[in-house]
């Protein structure tokens, strides 16, 4: 009895700390570990999909621009409530993984890469072309939800680090279960684990719908944390901003997907670095990482003995 | 009208088609998916802007210059810095590599050369010329004119030279290849030069008909669509792809909107690999265990 709820510890006493810290943040700080919180939830749904079940997706950004826009759209021309209308973007970034997961079963490695890059530049096209609906290139502003008692800023620093708390303990609690297990039998060989009697089909639209779910409700999140959201803040970019997250924090490893994030928002932060600095320093990143550390800050940890100066010096030997 | 349209399809796919072969030739050599493709366009028409119109030196010359610096970039860049050091990585490292260097080319070309867009001349006139129904100008023959030599000139290489012969070879089995003496990185370093060039030329060509900006390899999917189009690995299938792929977009331009004209792309991509994989040339591809 006492050992069976252990799991719930670190993630309670995270929530205890962070909301005793909030009150005492300036309005800054709380942002900056807003959107933290916000990319630690895409960056896991990004790791369950390629990391964990090794699905090569490069246009996870569709997800979280479907988010978005499905949340403050709901908002505006329905007047949903906002927790009814993060749950609702989630769902419907589900029925479109959904969609985009049958398309790729019959594919492979590089041929998903392939299709879902074509997904993410086309709805950027559709959320640039559909004014009607939102607006085009303009923009669309987004509803901030109102707590009594609380500042906004400070609102939405509980309400996105608080589900950020919840979805990575969902995330730590589903790759230690059969689905978890089934995603690396798939990633390792599909071949092997169908042989092995799971299910390839089953578990590849799963990995795809949760992460999708992940991008939705981070995209929600995000776009209420921005107040305002256009279509050009969703493309190839913005993958690769995430992308370049789990290569550095590791790919396979929840952990990982919390260290990213924490590393390249708080470097641009901090660095107050223009737009093409930042692309250029997580492109840098991206390659630097792939090639010397594969498997991120994670599994640097992991496994100590990877000899990072043995590896440099084989590189330039090779030269 | 159609016809019109069908000219301008074939003209731009020309130049859809040599990219994609540069971007087949690779992946056939190297097994690598070039996603920084986009990029090496990209790159080619900012030399041509830089050496010809900024430094001002006379066309040919500029040409010459760009053609080299392409070169060179795609054996000291590629080559060297991302495909030989994860060359034992296996293919999606090398994919995410290449991303992060596209990324690196993205931004330094904006602090280089500003965000704003340039246009870029035509080396011939825009007048154009009437042949019956259709107005073509000089610009698009010489589109043509040049694709189809280049295509020749790669056919000659690939079948009478040695070099051409060893990378033919090296595509089929790398391992057969080394066992008969072909030097792999001359091979590896020969495709990546010639692959950069091929996009380089596709860069010069294009940037009169669209805008130069640091966004502009975005259209490396184009030369995507086009290899999978054609069946990937398949070098006649990229030439088919690709002017399949600028009739397609030119035709839903041309009769349905203008600015549907980059959806044509994603949607033939997405809807040849849900139904047909393997293209119009491409042989089944078997699982290997």
């Amino acid at each position: 009895m006492a050992g069976s709820f252990s799991w719930l510890r670190a993630p309670a006493a995270l929530l205890v700390v962070f909301a005793v810290v909030g009150p005492v943040l300036d309005n800054y700080q709380l942002y900056v570990l807003s959107l933290i919180a916000v990319y630690v939830i895409f960056a896991t749904g990004y790791n369950l999909l390629m990391g964990f079940a090794g699905q090569f997706d490069v246009g996870q950004a569709a997800f979280l621009a479907i988010g978005a826009y499905a949340a403050a759209i709901l908002q505006i021309h329905l007047q949903l409530p906002f927790a009814v209308a993060v749950i609702a973007a989630g769902v419907l970034a589900v029925l479109f993984g959904l969609a985009i997961g049958v398309v790729v079963l019959p594919l492979r490695h590089f041929y998903l890469a392939l299709v879902t890059l074509a997904f993410g530049q086309t709805v950027v096209l559709v959320l640039s072309l559909w004014r009607d609906l939102t607006n085009g290139f303009q923009g669309l502003p987004v509803p901030r939800p109102e707590i009594p008692g609380l500042s906004s800023n400070l609102a939405m620093y509980y309400i996105t680090i608080g589900t950020a708390i919840v979805m990575v303990q969902a995330a730590r609690n589903l790759v230690a279960s059969r689905i978890g297990r089934a995603f690396v039998a798939i990633r390792e060989s599909e071949i092997a684990a169908s042989v092995l009697g799971i299910s390839t089909v089953r578990y590849r639209l799963i990995a795809y719908a949760i992460s999708a779910f992940y991008g939705g409700v981070a995209g929600a999140l995000l776009a209420t944390l921005l107040s305002y959201i256009t279509p050009d803040a969703f493309r190839l970019t913005e993958t690769i901003k995430v992308l370049t997250m789990i290569v550095i924090g590791g790919m396979g490893s929840i952990a990982g997907s919390i260290i990213g994030p924490i590393i390249v928002i708080l470097g641009a932060e901090f660095l107050r670095i223009s737009q093409s600095f930042q692309e250029i320093t997580n492109g840098a990143l991206l390659l630097g990482f792939i090639i010397l550390a594969p498997m991120g800050i994670a599994g640097l940890a992991l496994h100590r003995t990877t000899d990072l100066f043995g590896k440099v010096r084989s590189l330039l030997r090779r030269q | 009208m159609l016809s019109q349209v069908l000219v301008n399809g074939v003209v731009i796919g020309c130049i859809y088609a040599l990219i994609a072969v540069g971007f087949t030739m690779i992946y056939n050599a190297t097994e690598t998916v070039h996603f920084a493709v986009g990029e090496s366009v990209m790159i080619g028409a900012y030399f041509l802007l830089t050496f010809w119109i900024v430094w001002d030196l006379p066309y040919l010359v500029a040409l010459a210059l760009t053609l080299l610096s392409a070169g060179a970039f795609g054996y000291a860049v590629y080559d060297r810095m991302v495909s030989r050091p994860l060359m034992s990585a296996g293919l999606l490292p090398r994919v995410v590599g290449l991303m992060g260097m596209a990324a690196i080319m993205k931004g330094l070309t904006r602090i280089i050369w500003g965000a704003d867009a340039y246009h870029l001349p035509s080396a011939l006139s825009t007048d154009p010329v009437r042949i019956g129904p259709i107005f073509i100008v000089p610009q698009e023959i010489l589109i043509v004119v040049v694709t189809v030599a280049i295509i020749g000139l790669l056919f000659l290489f690939f079948q009478h030279t040695k070099l051409g012969t060893a990378m033919r070879a090296t595509s089929q089995s790398r391992r057969a290849a080394t066992l008969m003496g072909v030097n792999i990185s001359v091979v590896f370093a020969a495709t990546w030069v010639i692959g950069t060039i091929l996009s380089a030329i596709g860069g010069v060509l294009l940037g009169p008909l669209l805008l130069v900006d640091p966004d502009m390899g975005e259209l490396g999917i184009k030369s995507f669509t086009a290899a999978v189009l054609g069946g990937f690995g398949s070098l006649p299938g990229a030439i088919v792809g690709g002017i399949l792929l600028g009739v397609s977009e030119n035709l839903v331009a041309g009769y349905l909107r203008a600015d549907w004209q980059n959806a044509a792309t994603f949607v033939l991509m997405i809807t040849v690999l849900a139904i047909r994989p393997t293209g119009l040339f491409g042989k089944p591809d078997k699982a290997r265990v």
